[in-house]
């Protein structure tokens, strides 16, 4: 594996804490009865799965947010490098090409002079970092736009919300 | 509907009596009056018993019998 | 009989008092459904106590009730005035009353009926009579009431006298026939001969040498006759019983292929069920697990991938760009350094490291031509300054070092191609495959709401299976275990049938042998003139009872054909088969009559439509009235003809032609349609093509409006003269 990827998963990208409650918590499953969670609506599984849910919002509609001060951001501590492997005997697939897709999306998107990181003038951790802040400004910029649509929306149920807001996004 | 006349004349005329005894010329307007005077057994039997049917409302068999009966054996 | 008015009041939805005036001939009654025609036609079968028990039930009106306080009593009558002949001055009322009661509880209790009557004689003197039940009888004898109307289509087959129960045809035409007559002079001619036959046996008895084996003839013979009589009685409680027996086994069977519709129902439903079940496995809406699973969150991601391989490419090769003009500059470098000690060590004339290498070797200076050996001056200046020139070289060779440290852009290389394998085709296709989830979802569900509604119908269908005999599934069970029981009863009775006619059978070949054997002593007794007068009794007995039998069948013959004229009339141009009607034995022994329905070859007309079989019941309504028309031309009476709704699956033609035939008919004819009326937004309306139709009265039943079909109280019907 190539070495900026290696450290690029190694990272645990951080979102505004104020979409722990209103968008975290009730969106992802996290751990209680998955069926009693989707009859409410928490149609994602993982904290992961929803953060790259805001990312590709942000990054379809080409929108970046810059995230607040540090105090006002949170984590969920979980690698990029782990996000997408699921247990064989889940109803899900393995879905570890996304750690990639967002690398990639984050090398497109990020100015970074990456001669001056090869002839080691800036540092690969620096260089990374910044990729990270990308991943986390768009996934910024989707969530907020998301929880602008949440309020609108006449049905709590409606699985195809999500899936819609994506197809929506390149419009 | 039948008379008593016409009902006499279809029994002596009926195949079910056919060369049993012979058949009066005067058949078709023999009256029930004529055939009890008649010397046949059969005619003036069935003349006599439908006389006294016609006769009386409540007729009784055995006074009927009776008098065919006594009919008969001055005829036979 | 005619009827010139009938009057009714409370009965049912003729609230209050209603009058109707009829002429002597053609009365037509016009309503739609539901709007009180069939109401008017029970009301007069009411009147002419025609209603079977269970309709004599709730004749009062319920708007009537409704307006009585508790304790209050109310009256419901219909009557007839009816006149023996049209235009007569003497004429009578019947009517019929019940008188009805609120009770405290609010409920109805009726009082007993009353038939009263009324004569007003040709002084018009009024009388009033208790008896109203004789006197109808007198005006309108039972068995011409009895075949005088047709209920509409519903009724039950008036000429079904199967099973011995219904003699009303029979009598009917006992009444067309002097058959009473000839019944009774038919027993009086068979006891005469029956006693002619005991004289001569009693003689015989007396005289016959063989008394004792004669008396044991006559008593076997007798002893067998009764036996006869007792097995034909048996006979005859056997075939009732068996008829009952077939009516509760067809009611049964009903509910039996019921029990394998419902059988079937359920299993349909069943298997729709699992259906539903393995097609809801196909619908998948986990479309927040799709994104990532099925990679439709790479959606939009095409322009991404692009962008980086082109941001990629430009990167290697300013990488590239990068290196080589680095490389260039360490040689150029290198070169320069090179250059640099060559040419300072040298002027104009002074040679290159490589010449000076050269001049030592070969011990010349090459400057200036002169030779230099090794140890001499020359030589040791020229090392001397060879030396130098190399030591200032090598003290002033710098590395240049390289420009790049490391290699993350390459490294990257075979992992974004691999990426770029694993995703590629998957972008272009998201759109598809999200569509094709979509009609794989749309499509599935609706298969499975179709199934769903299936499934309803099947269970409305088992319900109404269920509702529709009064009877629960559980219920169920226990008819079928009833008609299991009637099914063997009714072998085991049709089993006894066959016995005791065989026995019967052989009991008369058993007479016949004992009449012979008997008759043998009787001739050879010697009482010729008892032989004889029985002989000719016996002959006359047998002649009279063809006779009476053949005088019957005449006027069945009659009523046949008058019947079969009408038939074709209602039903010209079209096949219609005959009308049979005939004498049959019952195994009493007595004589029933039945009408059937054949084709011209005899057989009976199978499945004939309702149009039909309606049309064979009027014809022998229609014959029945006419014979009566005739019998008692002497009197000139006849009696009405009542139909209700008679036309109803009667096409137009058919309509037309049967409403002409009816004028043509003489004697007064009652008849309620629902033909030229139309009912459009609860409006009722009287069609045109009614003016056409000439009748002497006629009235347009209908409801007044408006109603509300639930509550009976503010149902109503009025009754307008047109």
């Amino acid at each position: 594996m190539s070495s900026v990827f290696r450290k690029f998963g190694s990272k645990s990208p951080s979102y505004n804490k104020k979409y722990k409650e209103t968008l975290f918590e009730r969106f992802t499953i996290q751990g209680g009865s998955t069926e009693k969670k989707i009859s409410h609506g928490a149609f994602f599984e993982t904290n992961y799965e929803f953060l790259l849910y805001g990312f590709f919002l942000g990054l379809y509609q080409n929108n970046r947010l810059e995230l607040p001060v540090k105090s006002e951001q949170t984590s969920f501590r979980h690698e990029i490098e782990n996000w997408g492997s699921k247990k064989r005997t889940d109803l899900r697939k393995d879905f570890k090409y996304v750690q990639f897709a967002l690398f990639e999306a984050a090398f497109l998107n990020t100015e970074i002079d990456w001669l001056e990181v090869e002839s080691g003038d800036v540092s690969i951790d620096s260089a990374v970092n910044k990729l990270i802040t990308t991943v986390e400004e768009y996934a910024n910029a989707g969530f907020e736009y998301l929880l602008e649509k949440v309020e609108e929306r006449t049905s709590t149920t409606d699985e195809m919300f999500f899936l819609r807001l994506i197809t929506d996004a390149k419009k | 509907m039948s008379t008593n006349n016409e009902l006499l004349r279809k029994i002596l005329k009926h195949p079910e009596l056919d060369g049993m005894f012979e058949i009066p010329k005067n058949i078709d307007k023999l009256t029930i009056s004529e055939a009890r005077v008649s010397d046949d057994p059969y005619v003036s039997a069935s003349g006599e018993i439908l006389y006294q049917l016609s006769q009386n409302k409540n007729v009784n068999s055995n006074s009927v019998y009776t008098t065919v009966q006594q009919l008969l054996k001055t005829k036979l | 009989m005619i009827i010139n008015k009938i009057a009714l009041k409370n009965y049912q939805c003729y609230y209050g008092e209603t009058e109707i005036v009829l002429g002597k001939d053609l009365n037509i009654l016009l309503g739609a459904n539901g709007e009180g025609k069939t109401k008017l036609f029970e009301a007069i079968m009411w009147v002419l106590d025609m209603l079977n028990k269970n309709q004599e039930y709730s004749v009062a009106s319920a708007k009537a009730f409704d307006e009585l306080e508790v304790g209050e009593s109310g009256t419901t009558s219909v009557a007839l005035y009816v006149t023996r002949e049209a235009g007569d001055r003497e004429n009578y009322t019947v009517i019929k009353e019940k008188r009805f009661v609120k009770k405290p509880n609010g409920g109805i209790r009726y009082s007993e009926v009353e038939y009263r009557a009324e004569h007003e004689n040709l002084a018009g003197e009024r009388n009033f009579i208790s008896d109203g039940k004789s006197i109808l009888n007198d005006l309108f004898p039972y068995e011409y009431r009895q075949y005088s109307n047709f209920e509409g289509e519903e009724a039950l087959d008036i000429f079904d006298t199967s099973g011995g129960g219904d003699d009303s045809l029979v009598n009917l035409i006992k009444l067309f026939s002097n058959a009473e007559k000839n019944e009774k002079y038919d027993k009086i001619f068979k006891e005469i001969y029956l006693k002619a036959k005991a004289a001569e046996e009693k003689a015989a008895k007396s005289n016959s040498k063989n008394e004792r084996e004669y008396k044991r003839l006559i008593g076997e013979r007798d002893s067998k006759l009764r036996t006869i009589v007792q097995k034909r009685e048996l006979l005859s409680d056997t075939q009732k019983e068996l008829a009952q027996l077939s009516k509760r086994i067809s009611e049964c069977e009903k509910i039996v292929d019921n029990n394998e519709e419902f059988n079937t129902l359920n299993e349909r439903i069943k298997s729709r069920e699992e259906k539903i079940k393995k097609k809801s496995l196909n619908i998948s809406t986990r479309y927040v697990d799709f994104l990532f699973d099925r990679k439709w969150i790479l959606m939009h991601y095409r322009e991404v991938l692009d962008g980086f391989n082109k941001k990629y490419d430009i990167l290697e090769k300013d990488r590239r760009d990068a290196e080589r003009s680095h490389i260039q500059k360490q040689a150029a470098a290198k070169a320069l350094v090179i250059a640099r000690h060559d040419f300072t060590a040298l002027a104009v004339n002074v040679p290159d490291r490589a010449t000076m290498q050269e001049m030592l070797d070969e011990e010349v200076c090459k400057v200036c031509s002169r030779p230099a050996e090794k140890g001499s001056e020359a030589y040791e200046f020229m090392k001397s300054k060879l030396e130098a020139l190399i030591k200032d070289i090598e003290q002033t060779d710098e590395e240049i070092p390289e420009l790049f440290k490391f290699n993350y852009l390459a490294e990257l290389r075979n992992e974004r191609v691999l990426f770029e394998e694993r995703v590629t085709s998957d972008i272009d296709s998201t759109a598809d495959d999200i569509k094709r989830q979509f009609t794989i979802n749309t499509s599935t569900a609706r298969e499975i709401k179709e199934l769903q509604e299936e499934i309803e119908d099947f269970v409305a269908k088992k319900s109404e299976l269920v509702g529709s005999k009064g009877k629960t599934e559980d219920t169920y069970a226990s008819i079928i275990a009833d008609y299991m029981e009637w099914v063997n009863q009714r072998s085991a009775k049709e089993g006894h049938l066959k016995m005791f006619t065989s026995d019967i059978e052989n009991l008369n070949a058993d007479i016949g042998d004992l009449e012979s054997k008997i008759e043998k002593i009787n001739a050879s007794s010697g009482n010729d003139f008892l032989s004889l007068s029985k002989k000719i009794l016996h002959a006359l007995s047998q002649t009279f009872e063809k006779v009476k039998n053949e005088e019957f069948d005449k006027i069945l013959k009659d009523l046949e054909s008058r019947a079969n004229k009408i038939f074709e009339e209602i039903n010209v141009e079209s096949f219609q088969g005959k009308i049979r009607v005939e004498r049959y034995k019952l195994v009493s022994g007595r004589y029933s009559v039945r009408v059937e329905h054949v084709l011209h070859d005899g057989n009976r007309f199978m499945n004939p439509n309702q149009s039909l079989k309606t049309s064979v019941n009027i014809a022998i309504i229609m014959a029945v009235s006419e014979m009566a028309q005739s019998k008692e031309e002497e009197s000139n009476n006849s009696y009405p003809l009542i139909f209700d709704a008679p036309i109803s699956s009667f096409d137009k033609d058919k309509s037309s032609q049967f409403l002409n035939m009816l004028n043509s008919i003489p004697g007064q004819k009652i008849i309620m349609l629902k033909d030229f009326v139309s009912k459009e937004k609860g409006i009722v309306k009287v069609m045109d093509e009614f003016d056409s139709l000439s009748c002497d009265s006629s009235y347009l039943l209908s409801l007044k409006r408006p109603f509300n079909k639930e509550d009976l109280t503010t149902i109503e019907t009025q009754v307008r003269k047109l």
